[in-house]
């Protein structure tokens, strides 16, 4: 059949072509010392796509990105996606774990890495799929040599992109974002962030997350530039590197906010061009607000919350920080929200109940997962349309903005990441000599939430809290660490046998 | 070279605090401790804090950088640099 190449508008990456087109010199990315135009940028993503397509990728197929930020991870998405294919990134500290999982369930065609991770990375895939290393010499050559993109098929219902992120067992579990799902997120943050073509926003969040991916979205998007970094340890050369590339906008989360505001002299900072700062992943600290609208007076605070399986639901604006500091606002634009209460009624003002969000945003499903899907997305307001059941339980004031109350399921949201509570549990139990371990989030006034374990020794065992740690840290993520770790006779347990959680918070 | 006083001390701090990221006391003076993981951006705040409180050097913003902080070996140095500078 022949297709309209009119129907390129409305995939995600066109907006390269476009800006390409428009201000081919105006720079798209810089990571660290390289820079890179709409016109080189654009050019390398057809680059990766012609170099995917002669790799046998073709529409639909997985490409999984196991890459640091930087340009690499940038032109290998776009050109994945330019090859009708379904890019992942994964992040290459934290996921590297969890691979070999992600590898069976995604059935990727080729897995791109780099050079410093080619072991482990070659390792886990072995003969399931093709590993490209992205900064070889000879695939840096394949992709700047100016190759044509093969033609495209897609449109926007097509995926462009699988975003793994964990479930309430601990498997991994891929949401499915279409074309139209990250346009339709890309417009409307753009709009409540007022983002334009001299926005300069400083991302230090992994590309991984649909938090950092939409930082790279939004920004090229609407023609702005993007300034990558690896990661955020050190907050003091994150600043400099803000007020010497005049940065308009910055994305965190509290931990980041908390280590800025460890700095002794951040007023001296000329940071007057920063226009706007957002906050995801869990609440700021009230105290740290206050503190950081004296820091930035000239830039606006936008607490936010959102859900991999829709991107975003809900800011606050600016001008309610001070008046409601713990709401995450109002539905961001062309997406509609409410909260069911158990019986399906509608909750009122004060009244918890489910979130649920209707919108072109909400995701395609979970890759190869019926029931999950089923779960999650359910007959909605017209016939035929899905809405999203967020498993998230929240509230809204008598004046409408929302508040997050907690999670409907025992995942634990701690520093912006999930963690499952039984594959913690699974770890600390493959000890010798620990007899069973129940897991829980507390209250953290820095991370919103800490993982807690509480552990049930056999007599006379010499287990520690340390061993602990190693054991989850060397199965698991950094994040499902216990940060607290209670050593018990035993558990409190129901009639029925079952560990009662609500007694060891 | 025997390891000073001020390196055992940082070393001991840095492997009870962050043993399960893989810190341990005999760990190389040399690796990159930010690069492996082993410290993100709160656990640098506690060896700030660390050198501030229980090594008695004051650490202005924009000391906090990779070369102060990066290994033992550059958090010791820079300890013993500042030391000397207020002595």
């Amino acid at each position: 059949m022949i297709r309209d190449p009119r129907s390129d508008q409305f995939l995600i990456d066109h907006a390269l072509r476009r800006h390409a087109r428009l201000r081919p010199a105006h720079t798209a990315l810089i990571d660290g010392q390289r820079r890179l135009t709409y016109a080189e940028l654009d050019a390398a993503a057809d680059g990766w796509a012609a170099l995917l397509a002669a790799r046998g990728v073709t529409r639909g197929d997985r490409v999984l990105l196991v890459l640091e930020n930087g340009a690499d991870v940038v032109a290998a998405f776009y050109g994945t996606l330019r090859a009708d294919a379904v890019p992942s990134i994964l992040n290459a500290g934290r996921q590297v774990k969890r691979l070999e999982r992600i590898v069976v369930r995604a059935e990727p065609r080729v897995v791109v890495t780099n050079t410093r991770l080619a072991e482990a990375v070659r390792a886990t895939v072995g003969e399931k799929a093709a590993v490209v290393i992205a900064d070889d010499p000879a695939t840096q050559q394949l992709v700047a040599g100016g190759a044509t993109a093969p033609a495209r098929r897609s449109i926007e219902l097509d995926l462009a992109t699988i975003c793994w992120t964990t479930g309430s067992t601990g498997d991994p579990k891929g949401v499915m974002l279409t074309h139209q799902n990250m346009r339709n997120s890309a417009t409307a943050i753009a709009a409540y962030l007022d983002h334009g073509e001299n926005d300069v926003v400083l991302c230090v969040l992994p590309l991984s997350h649909t938090y950092g991916l939409f930082q790279l979205l939004v920004t090229h998007w609407t023609g702005g530039t993007l300034v990558l970094e690896r990661g955020f340890t050190l907050p003091f050369p994150i600043l400099k590197r803000m007020v010497e590339l005049n940065v308009t906008g910055f994305a965190g989360v509290p931990t980041m906010y908390a280590s800025i505001l460890a700095l002794k002299d951040v007023e001296k900072l000329d940071l007057s061009g920063l226009r706007y700062l957002t906050n995801a992943g869990y609440a700021l600290p009230a105290p740290h607000l206050l503190r950081l609208r004296e820091l930035f007076p000239r830039a606006r605070l936008f607490a936010m919350y959102g859900q991999t399986e829709c991107t975003r639901v809900c800011y606050l604006p600016p001008d309610q920080t001070m008046a409601r500091p713990s709401s995450v606002g109002i539905s961001m634009p062309n997406q509609e929200v409410w909260i069911e209460k158990e019986d399906g009624s509608r909750a009122g003002p004060g009244e918890v109940g489910e979130l649920v969000v209707r919108g072109p945003n909400v995701m395609r499903g979970y890759w190869r997962d019926p029931e999950a899907t089923a779960r999650a997305l359910r007959p909605g307001l017209f016939p035929g349309e899905m809405v999203l059941h967020t498993g998230d339980l929240f509230r809204t004031d008598e004046d409408g903005y929302l508040y997050f109350v907690a999670r409907a399921d025992d995942v634990i949201k701690t520093r912006g990441e999930k963690v499952a509570p039984r594959e913690v549990e699974q770890a600390i139990c493959g000890l010798a000599d620990v007899v069973e371990a129940a897991v829980v989030g507390i209250p953290d006034p820095i991370h919103g939430v800490s993982v807690k374990a509480v552990v049930v020794r056999r007599s006379g065992s010499t287990v520690s809290a340390d061993d602990i740690k190693r054991a989850v840290f060397a199965q698991l993520d950094e994040v499902a660490v216990p940060r607290v770790i209670e050593f018990v006779e035993s558990l409190p347990k129901s009639d029925g046998g079952k560990v009662l959680k609500s007694e060891l918070v | 070279m025997p390891a000073s006083e001020t390196e055992t001390r940082i070393r001991e701090f840095v492997a009870t605090s962050f043993g399960f990221r893989g810190a341990t006391a005999q760990m190389d003076s040399q690796l990159d401790l930010l690069e492996q993981g082993i410290l993100d951006s709160t656990a640098v705040l506690e060896v700030v804090a660390f050198v501030e409180d229980e090594l008695g050097v004051k650490v202005a913003d924009d000391e906090m950088i990779p070369d102060n902080f990066s290994t033992i070996g550059r958090m010791t140095a820079f300890v013993d640099r500042k030391r000397r500078a207020t002595s």
